[in-house]
């Protein structure tokens, strides 16, 4: 069977060409993202992995190497099971720094520009044998196809070929920081067509070429040595060695890790593939030995390396050998693909840019063309020296060892993975060193003999058979002394501060939180700095994706979101640009004072907000200490009370759920801002309480939102040291609800003790209404005595004052208490006591007490008028009840500083010793039933406490009882505060 | 001995699958599958349970998902 080479050119372009259609069509939404996004597509486009070597290469190095050839798989295996401990913890950086290559991870981890070029070099360098390999094969197949000789021509169109499909694939975006869904879905195609291929090919040698399972089993029969030579490598060759370089390449290499983390939509897309993409190697080379079975009998006289195309050669038609063909042309582009893609992002991020920096992105009209045109660029140039190396290196020993040497050189980076998730101690000076030793012994032993051989390069000195060493032990050597070097270096030559804390990043202890104040005050400045790097357009493009990335918005950014928003604008260009350049223009630009301390209310929220966005979980002692500080916070959010907490700068930090409650404003919109500009009352209530002298204020009365509260306020200064204030925290206590029960129950008793008057009042107002009556009718009989007149009219007035007395003293104890009511006024202590008696004798006219009210009239007292004529009806009440006919009830006031003391004082039989303690409590009474609720002294009591003052009972030694209230005490120089 | 925590759990049942996973593949057990008389679809079968292994642990870690 042969063909015509264009026709396979025709079918290359026509396979491509689907290819971007079906990228195409799932960049449009043509596909629909359930089937776009699902784990399984990401898996298969995990199968990236499997290149040529895979699809035409496993077959001669299991002929050469026996099941040796499936350590490049299960090392793979080991990687994809070890996910949870390997994978997810990169994926978390990578997503959450918005690292887009092994470079940036490194250059991020070790904090070094130094560390991302030599990665990017040597991933470079390493990779070009792989790319070699895959044009090799490709013409390999040609010229078994077309049966000519190979030429560079074929691999030149190849090249060319596959650079515009990279071109389309890879640089349609700006940056690798957009997810390629198109690409993803267009390289699980491929992978499928392998694998189909591959499977197709393996039943066609097993059913074509033997004729059956049973048949396949004769031969083996027929052939022990076949089996035989397929075990024997596994205890004597370097299965180890190879299982290892397979794990490191499984994730390390730059393809391999464009496709499992930059190109990660769903972080639990790798739990499926942890189990399904082993599945999927393991599939892709259950067919290998059964070709390979064939290739053998069937005595073909290619090499093993290509008998997956030569035995479908054989059978006669043109669609197999065409269809393994597409299936080698799939794992060929694939690899090559993404692997220029992967290393254009690198190339710029760390070479191109960084060499540019700052004058290159400052000219351009348009950073973004810019960075488009210049990753097209890069393709070309790495796939022309991919064919630059192909036509140096044609003297090689096959598509195997071509892919090994790769293999070691990503293995190199290996150490630094490990410092990147197990040794926090892991340094720069390590990192560096390590992969310069090892990349060094990894040149000479492996890359240097590739050119010697070539007869590019003589070494005088160094023959090929010393350099020339087995690519397993060159890995072995290159790898231990990398490692050492590593360890050495990092321990001999420690982090610095930015790399510690880096490095605490990466390990989940804590957030990279800005260390000063942002010198920016506002969005303007931000967007203006930017501007003299990046143009207006870019700086503004890149603050509105922050913003929106951040949920917020443009007009209501507080100056406390600045950090965060900073961070965001480093996050973004660390995508675009790479961390390093990134951080760089973010450090020039966006620059922080670091002599100032960071407000209390910017890091708080900067930690807040990034701890519940990335909801990365921390780990060891950082973790409990953040469920401690979860469970303190959870605390002071449930508080029934409210809790607000305000920066030294009068920021305010946190405001809880009661507080949420009480004023209906939510955390998210208080949180940050000043304390000056939230609304009415509370700002002028919060912002007067912290000004004043004062560590609590009670029962304020106040009009939120058209309902009544009463408040009472606590503060304390909060300090990080007991030299310097940080803050300070208010407690708030709502007692509306109580305060309102309170009125109406004082309202209530205020109406029972006016029931309990109404005889008394009835006999008060009958006896000046009969003197009136009597007047009147002496008036009547003489109406001529104009002296009669006269007297009679003036007692009828006198009279009549005295019902107006009375009718006034019940109206002003029995109104309703008005809740703007709220004043308290200087009320003269003798007065107010002569109004309550005055009510009290109404009831008790029959006993003919005396009530001595010896209060000396120039006492005032600070409280309100109603509340305390109804403590004194109280009081004297109960005096009244105690004593005797005739009796004597004295009042007296003493005088202090800043109180006056009230002595009430009977002559009654007292109380009991027992009965003195309970008396204040409610619903205490020793009267029959019917005759006292048992709520009169509590509510004296509630009403002396709300008053700031204090009340006392006891029994005098000589006879009665004696009550003490202490009140506030004004005096005329005295200041009111409400 | 310390008790392993619900963020620590998944980790540690990680490293014994890995473990298991290692001890199925490198010497001295590799003996025990890979011999000379074996038949050549046992290193698939090996493989097969290790992917086993991965899926049962997957979805014991999705299961207990903190």
């Amino acid at each position: 069977m042969q063909f015509e080479l264009w026709q396979l050119f025709l079918v290359s372009i026509l396979y491509l060409g689907l290819l971007f259609l079906i990228a195409t069509a799932t960049d449009r939404c043509w596909i629909p993202a359930s089937i776009a996004r699902h784990p399984l597509v990401y898996t298969l486009s995990l199968g990236v992995y499997a290149t040529s070597w895979s699809f035409y290469g496993s077959v001669g190095f299991a002929q050469k190497e026996g099941f040796s050839f499936l350590t490049i798989y299960l090392g793979a295996t080991i990687a994809f099971v070890a996910s949870p401990i390997l994978l997810r913890p990169i994926l978390k950086l990578t997503e959450s720094y918005r690292l887009a290559s092994l470079a940036d991870l490194f250059a991020f981890r070790y904090h070094s520009q130094a560390a991302g070029v030599l990665v990017t070099l040597f991933m470079l360098a390493g990779t070009l044998p792989y790319m070699s390999l895959q044009i090799q094969a490709m013409t390999n197949t040609l010229k078994i196809m077309t049966q000519s000789p190979q030429n560079s021509d074929m691999a030149l169109g190849f090249c060319i070929t596959i650079g515009l499909f990279s071109i389309l694939f890879g640089a349609r975006h700006i940056s690798l920081r957009e997810k390629h869904h198109g690409l993803v879905v267009a390289i699980a195609f491929e992978s499928l067509v392998k694998l189909v291929t591959l499977l197709i090919v393996g039943l066609f040698a097993i059913f074509g070429i033997f004729g059956g399972f049973s048949e396949l089993n004769h031969y083996l029969e027929l052939n022990p040595e076949a089996n035989a030579a397929l075990f024997k490598p596994v205890k004597e060759g370097p299965w180890a060695t190879l299982m290892m370089l397979s794990f490191a390449a499984a994730f390390l290499l730059p393809r391999q890790f464009h496709m499992i983390f930059v190109e990660n939509i769903d972080p639990k897309a790798i739990n499926t593939a942890s189990w399904a993409f082993p599945l999927f190697l393991l599939l892709l080379n259950i067919s290998i030995l059964p070709i390979l079975w064939a290739g053998e009998s069937l005595n073909l006289s290619i090499p093993a390396d290509l008998y997956v195309l030569g035995i479908t050669l054989k059978s006669g038609s043109s669609i197999l050998p065409l269809l393994t063909f597409l299936g080698g042309l799939s794992a060929a582009s694939a690899m090559i693909i993404v692997t220029t893609l992967a290393l254009a992002s690198m190339c710029m991020n760390h070479l191109v840019l960084p060499a540019s920096f700052p004058l290159r992105l400052s000219s351009g009209p348009n950073m973004y063309h810019w960075l488009l045109w210049g990753r097209r660029l890069v393709i070309v140039l790495i796939i022309a020296a991919g064919y630059s190396f192909y036509l140096v290196k044609q003297y090689n020993q096959g598509l195997v060892g071509l892919g090994l040497i790769s293999f070691v050189a990503v293995a190199q980076c290996l150490p630094g993975i490990v410092g990147l998730l197990y040794w926090q101690r892991a340094s720069k000076a390590g990192f560096i060193a390590g992969l310069l030793v090892g990349g060094s012994i990894w040149g000479i032993t492996l890359l240097l003999p590739l050119f010697e051989r070539a007869g590019i390069i003589a070494l005088p000195f160094l023959s090929t058979q010393i350099l020339a060493i087995s690519t397993t032990d060159s890995a072995l050597w290159s790898l231990a002394f990398n490692s050492l070097a590593f360890v050495l270096f990092s321990l001999t030559m420690p982090q610095s501060d930015e790399e510690r804390e880096v490095s605490n990043a990466c390990f989940r202890k804590g957030f990279l939180v800005p260390q000063g104040k942002i010198r920016a005050t506002s969005i303007s400045e931000f967007e203006h700095q930017l501007t003299k790097i990046i143009g207006t357009d870019i700086a503004r493009s890149e603050i509105k994706r922050a913003l929106s990335d951040l949920g917020m918005d443009h007009e209501t950014l507080d100056t406390a979101a600045l950090p965060l928003l900073r961070a965001q604008i480093n996050r973004n260009l660390s995508g675009l640009v790479g961390p390093v350049l990134s951080r760089m223009i973010v450090n020039q630009h966006l620059q922080i004072d670091r002599a100032t301390k960071s407000a209390l209310a910017d890091t708080i929220q900067f930690v807040e907000t990034k701890n519940e966005k990335t909801r990365s979980k921390l780990e060891g002692v950082s973790s409990e200490l953040d469920a401690l500080r979860r469970f303190h916070f959870q605390v002071l959010q449930d508080l029934p009370l409210g809790v607000v907490s305000v920066s030294e700068d009068n920021l305010i930090v946190s405001w809880n759920n009661a507080m949420a409650d009480l004023t209906g404003i939510e955390q998210i919109a208080i949180i940050g801002q000043s304390i000056n500009n939230i609304q009415q009352p509370w700002q002028k209530i919060l912002v007067s309480f912290i000004s004043s002298t004062n560590f609590q204020i009670n029962k304020l009365k106040t009009i939120v939102n058209n309902e009544p509260h009463v408040l009472n306020l606590f503060k304390a200064v909060v300090s990080h040291d007991q030299k310097q204030r940080s803050g300070i925290v208010i407690l708030i206590e709502d007692h509306s609800e109580r305060y309102s029960l309170e009125k109406k129950l004082a309202h209530s008793e205020r109406l029972a003790s006016i029931g309990q008057l109404a005889t008394g009042v009835a006999h008060e107002i009958g006896n000046p209404v009969t003197g009136i009556a009597c007047l009147a009718q002496d008036l009547q009989s003489e109406p001529e005595n104009t002296l009669v007149l006269q007297q009679g009219l003036e007692q009828i007035l006198t009279q009549t004052e005295r019902i107006d007395n009375i009718v006034r003293a019940l109206v002003n104890f029995s109104h309703i208490d008005r809740f703007d009511d709220h004043s308290v006024d200087p009320l003269s202590l003798h007065h107010t006591i002569n109004q309550a008696i005055q009510l009290v004798s109404l009831n008790h006219s029959s006993l003919q007490l005396t009530y001595d009210n010896q209060c000396d009239e120039s006492l005032y007292v600070l409280g309100y008028s109603q509340k305390l004529i109804q403590v004194f009806v109280n009081l004297l009440s109960n005096a009244t009840d105690a004593s005797i006919q005739g009796g004597k009830i004295e009042i007296l006031a003493l005088a202090h500083d800043n109180t006056v003391k009230t002595v009430i004082r009977d002559y009654g039989k007292g109380i009991e010793e027992s009965h003195l303690a309970k008396i204040f409590e409610p619903f205490f009474t020793t009267k029959a039933v019917g005759e006292g609720t048992g709520l009169g002294l509590s509510l004296t009591y509630n009403i002396i406490q709300e008053h700031g003052g204090s009340i006392s009972a006891c029994n005098r030694e000589d006879k009665g009882c004696q009550f003490e209230v202490s009140l506030p005490r004004f005096k005329p120089t005295d200041k009111i505060f409400n | 001995m310390p008790e392993s925590t619900s963020e620590s759990r998944p980790n540690e049942i990680t490293i014994i699958v890995v473990l298991i996973v290692l001890l199925l593949l490198l010497p001295p057990l590799i003996g025990l599958w890979a011999f000379e008389g074996s038949y050549w679809l046992v290193p698939y079968l090996i493989w097969s349970v290790i992917i086993l292994l991965s899926y049962l642990l997957q979805r014991h870690l999705k299961k207990h998902a903190v």
